[in-house]
C-alpha cells in the first residue's frame, strides 16, 4: 500500500499531465479499494480534489452528483482520528501512516474506514497535497465494537454474579469480582489479587483443594463437579464454601483457572438445624413415654419408637418384622382389624381406640391411644401409631371400683342392720312403755302378775336382740384376720359339736363327701359359723313325711372350693320369698324357732371374703345351698 | 265410716303377742264399744279377705310392719289384688315400732293407708283413732 502510494505521487509531482492517466491506473486498482485523493493548499481552504468512483460509490455518490456540490468535498471526511477536518485540516502527515477515520455517506450514516495516507510537498517545500487510500471496515469494525460490547456485558455479569469469581493463574489471583472481595472478607480487589490463592482456602482443606482443582484442569469437563470446602476470611473467619473451577484460556494465551465459589455458611447452619430439630424430634419421641410405631396399609411397622421395647418387651428389629395386627390380643382382633380398614378409607383422620395387645411373653397389656391415616402423604406415608400402656391404670380403676363395691356393700349392710335393730329394739321397748300404760290404768290386782310377766318377757327380747347386734357386729369386725388352711373333716366336726345333740335327737342323717376338696385356706371362724348355719338349718326344717337325710360336700369349681349342703326337707318357697332368705330377721317358717339372722350372717361372710351362696329349693322336696368359697 | 249404731270391727294384724295383748287391753278401755280380731301371721288376714264380702270387710285395721313370712308390705301389695284400692269403708293405719323415715314414706305410697301410728300405742290414740279425730293422719308418735 505504502508503495503504491508512493509511486502515484511522484509521478503526480513530476509530471501533472499524467495525472489522467495515473486516474485510470486508480480506477483500474480500486476495484478491491476505495481511494482518495487530496490537495491541501496552505492559502486555500481545505478542499478534496479528487475522489475514486469506488469511494463515491461507497459514500452513495453518483460523480456528477458528487463535483456539482463543492461543500460536499469538506463535509464527508468526519474524523480522520486525529483532527477535526473542518474548516482547514492543518495536519500534515509526514511520512504514510494508518488511522481510522470516519465518512458520512449521503444517507446521513457514518461509515469506518481505514485511511492510509501521506502528505507531498511542493517544490519549495511546502505542504502541497495529502493522497490516501481508504478501505471500508465497518463491517470489521461492527464486529469489533461488538465483541468489545460482549466482553463489557460479561464483565458486568461476572462483577454483578451472587457467586465470588476470580481468575488465577500458577496458583496467583489475577482477578476478583465484587463479590469475591465480600466473600473474602476484604474492601477491595487489591487485598486479594497477587496474593496465593490458598491463602484464602483453610489449612485443612489445602491439600484436597489443590488436588481436586487439578483434577478439574485435566478433565476439562463441561459440568466441573462441586467441591465443599472452607474459606478463611481476611478477618480469619472461617466460612463453608462451594467451590467450581475451570480451565481458560486468557487473552495472552496462556492458561488459567476460572474459579467460582459460592458461601455456604447459611445453608449450612440451616442443615445443622434442620439436623439438630430431626435429633431433637426423635429423642423426644424415643423417651416419650407413649409408644410411637407407623405401619403401612396391611399393618406391617416401618417405625417403631424405643418406648415400644420397654412396654412390650419386643426389640426393634423384632417388631420391624411384625406385623401389627398380629400382636393384637386374640378377644379384640377383629373389632381392631375392622377398625384398621375402616380408617384406611379416611385420609387424615384418626380414631381413639382401647383395646389390648400382646408381649413378647404373651400377656394382654391395655393401651390406648390414636391412630392417624397419613398414608396419603407423602412424608409420611403411613398410619401413625401413637398408644400408651394403661394396663396399670385399668387395673387401680378396678381395684378402685371393687372396693367401691366392698364399701357399698358395706354401708348397705350397716343401713339393713341400723333399720332392722331400731326396729326389733324400739318393740320390746314399746312394749314396756304400753305395759306399764296398761298397769297404771289396771282395775284388777290380779291382772298385774300376768303384765309383770309380759314385760320380763320384753326386757329378755330386749336384751336377746342387744346381744345379736353385738354378735353380728363382732362377727363381721373379725373380717380377714384367722387365715388357715383347714381339713374339711376337721372343721366340719368342729362346727357340728355344738349341735350334736340336736342331730342325734333329730334322726337325721348326715353324709360328708370332702374328697374332692379335702382342704381349704378360708377364715376358720366364717367357716365354722358357715357350715353350723346351715347344717342346722337343715335339721330344723326337716320333713317329717320321710327319714330326713343330708350331704354335705366340698369340690373345686373354677376358682372356687364349692360347699355344698342338700336336704330333703320341707324346702322353701322360693318363688315369693328368693328375696328375704338372706335379709336380717327374716323368718319364713313362723311355726319353727329361729331369729333370723343365721343365712343373714353366713352370705354377709362369704361375700367379704369374694364368694358367693346359690340356693335351689322346691316346697316338700328339699333344699341345695351351694357356698362359692374363694380358696386363697 | 259411721259408727251410728253399731260397734267398729277392729283387726289387729301383728305377730308380737304382747303388743296383742297390750292393744286387747286398750281396746276394753275404749269409750266406744268395739270388736277387735287379732293376726298373728298376715297370711291368715289376706284368706279372710277373699272370703268377705265388702261390706263385711274391718272398719280399722292396726297393720304390722315386720312379720315373718309375709310384711305390711307383702299385705298391702296382696290386698290390692284381692280387693278395691283404698278399701272404701276401712281405715287402715300401719302401727309399728319403726321410727324409720324410709318406712313412714313406703307407708305413704299406698293409698289404702290412712295413717302410720309408732309403738307404743295409747287408749287416747285409739279413741281418736275409732273417733276418727286423728290429725293429722301420719303421726310418728302417739
Amino acid at each position: 500500500m505504502q508503495d503504491m502510494i508512493n509511486t502515484v505521487a511522484g509521478v503526480e509531482i513530476q509530471d501533472i499531465k499524467t495525472e489522467e492517466r495515473l486516474q485510470t491506473y486508480f480506477e483500474l486498482l480500486s476495484r478491491g479499494y476505495r481511494f482518495y485523493l487530496f490537495k491541501l493548499n496552505m492559502k486555500a481552504p481545505f478542499n478534496l480534489m479528487y475522489i475514486s468512483p469506488s469511494c463515491y460509490q461507497m459514500l452513495g455518490y453518483r460523480q456528477k452528483e458528487f463535483y456539482a456540490d463543492p461543500k460536499l468535498r469538506t463535509s464527508i471526511i468526519i474524523s480522520d482520528g486525529i483532527n477535526n477536518l473542518n474548516p482547514t485540516y492543518k495536519y500534515i502527515p509526514a511520512d504514510v501512516e494508518y488511522v481510522e477515520a470516519q465518512f458520512q455517506r449521503k444517507d446521513g450514516k457514518i461509515i469506518w474506514v481505514e485511511l492510509h495516507r501521506k502528505a507531498f510537498y511542493d517544490a519549495n517545500g511546502m505542504p502541497d497535497f495529502i493522497l490516501g487510500i481508504v478501505i471500508d471496515s465497518s463491517v470489521r469494525k461492527a464486529a469489533e465494537l461488538k465483541a468489545r460490547e460482549t466482553e463489557a456485558r460479561y464483565e458486568k455479569l461476572i462483577e454483578m454474579s451472587p457467586d465470588g469469581v476470580s481468575i488465577q493463574k500458577k496458583g496467583i489471583v489475577q482477578f476478583v469480582n465484587r463479590s469475591m472481595v465480600e466473600l473474602l472478607g476484604a474492601n477491595t480487589p487489591d487485598e486479594i489479587i497477587g496474593r496465593q490463592a490458598c491463602d484464602f482456602v483453610h489449612p485443612a482443606f489445602q491439600e484436597s483443594m489443590r488436588k481436586k482443582i487439578d483434577d478439574i484442569m485435566k478433565l476439562e469437563s463441561q459440568l466441573p463437579p462441586l467441591i465443599e470446602s472452607r474459606a478463611v476470611q481476611i478477618g480469619g473467619k472461617i466460612i463453608d464454601i462451594e467451590v467450581s473451577a475451570r480451565k481458560i484460556i486468557d487473552n495472552k494465551n496462556e492458561e488459567a483457572t476460572l474459579i467460582f465459589v459460592r458461601n455456604i455458611t447459611d445453608k449450612k447452619i440451616a442443615e445443622q438445624k434442620i439436623r439438630d430439630s430431626e435429633i431433637l424430634f426423635r429423642s423426644t419421641i424415643e423417651n416419650s413415654v407413649d409408644m410411637i410405631m407407623h405401619c403401612d396399609k396391611d399393618g406391617n411397622f416401618k417405625y417403631v419408637s424405643r418406648s415400644c421395647v420397654r412396654e412390650l418387651s419386643y426389640q426393634v428389629e423384632e417388631l420391624m418384622k411384625i406385623n401389627g395386627l398380629d400382636i393384637i390380643y386374640s378377644t379384640d382382633r377383629e373389632a381392631s382389624k375392622e377398625v384398621f380398614c375402616d380408617l384406611l378409607n379416611k385420609p387424615g383422620q384418626s380414631i381413639f381406640q382401647t383395646f389390648r395387645i400382646m408381649n413378647k411373653e404373651g400377656e394382654a397389656v391395655w393401651i390406648e391411644g390414636t391412630f392417624l391415616n397419613l398414608l396419603h402423604d407423602t412424608a409420611v406415608n403411613a398410619i401413625v401409631v401413637n398408644i400408651r400402656n394403661i394396663t396399670e391404670r385399668r387395673q387401680s380403676e378396678h381395684e378402685k371400683r371393687d372396693l367401691y363395691e366392698r364399701i357399698k356393700q358395706h354401708a348397705n349392710k350397716l343401713e339393713q342392720l341400723t333399720y332392722v335393730t331400731s326396729h326389733n329394739l324400739r318393740a320390746p321397748l314399746a312394749n314396756l312403755l304400753s305395759l306399764t300404760e296398761i298397769i297404771r290404768h289396771a282395775k284388777e290386782e290380779n291382772m298385774l302378775e300376768q303384765v309383770v310377766d309380759k314385760m320380763e318377757i320384753s326386757v329378755r327380747r330386749l336384751d336377746s336382740t342387744l346381744r345379736d347386734v353385738i354378735h353380728i357386729m363382732s362377727q363381721q369386725q373379725r373380717q380377714e384376720k384367722d387365715w388357715q388352711q383347714m381339713s374339711w373333716d376337721d372343721i366340719y366336726n368342729e362346727a357340728t359339736q355344738r349341735l350334736e345333740n340336736q342331730i342325734r335327737q333329730s334322726g337325721v342323717i348326715i353324709r360328708t363327701a370332702f374328697k374332692d376338696a379335702p382342704t381349704i385356706n378360708f377364715n376358720r371362724a366364717y367357716l365354722i359359723n358357715i357350715i353350723q348355719n346351715l347344717v342346722e338349718n337343715a335339721v330344723k326344717y326337716r320333713s317329717t313325711k320321710r327319714p330326713a337325710t343330708v350331704l354335705v360336700k366340698t369340690e373345686t369349681v373354677k376358682k372356687y372350693t364349692r360347699l355344698t349342703v342338700v336336704d330333703n326337707g320341707i324346702g322353701i318357697d322360693l318363688k315369693n320369698y328368693r328375696t328375704k332368705l338372706f335379709g336380717l330377721y327374716q323368718r319364713l317358717h313362723p311355726e319353727i324357732e329361729g331369729k333370723g339372722i343365721g343365712l343373714y350372717l353366713v352370705k354377709s361372710q362369704v361375700e367379704s371374703q369374694g364368694g358367693y351362696i346359690e340356693v335351689e329349693s322346691e316346697p316338700d322336696v328339699g333344699t341345695a345351698f351351694y357356698v362359692y368359697l374363694t380358696n386363697n | 265410716m259411721n259408727l251410728n249404731g253399731h260397734s267398729p270391727l277392729i283387726w289387729v294384724i301383728d305377730d308380737d303377742d304382747i303388743h296383742n295383748y297390750v292393744v286387747g287391753h286398750l281396746l276394753n278401755m275404749t269409750s266406744v264399744q268395739c270388736k277387735s280380731e287379732v293376726f298373728p301371721e298376715a297370711m291368715v288376714a289376706i284368706e279372710k279377705i277373699k272370703k268377705l264380702p265388702v261390706s263385711d270387710f274391718p272398719d280399722i285395721i292396726f297393720l304390722d310392719i315386720n312379720m315373718p313370712v309375709m310384711n305390711a308390705w307383702d299385705f298391702l301389695d296382696m290386698v290390692k289384688t284381692i280387693a278395691p284400692d283404698p278399701l272404701p269403708t276401712t281405715r287402715t293405719y300401719v302401727l309399728s315400732s319403726s321410727i324409720y323415715e324410709k318406712d313412714i314414706d313406703k307407708a305413704r305410697e299406698y293409698v289404702t293407708v290412712y295413717g302410720y301410728l309408732t309403738k307404743p300405742v295409747s287408749l287416747k290414740t285409739i279413741n281418736d283413732v275409732i273417733g276418727n279425730t286423728l290429725l293429722p293422719t301420719f303421726v310418728h308418735n302417739s
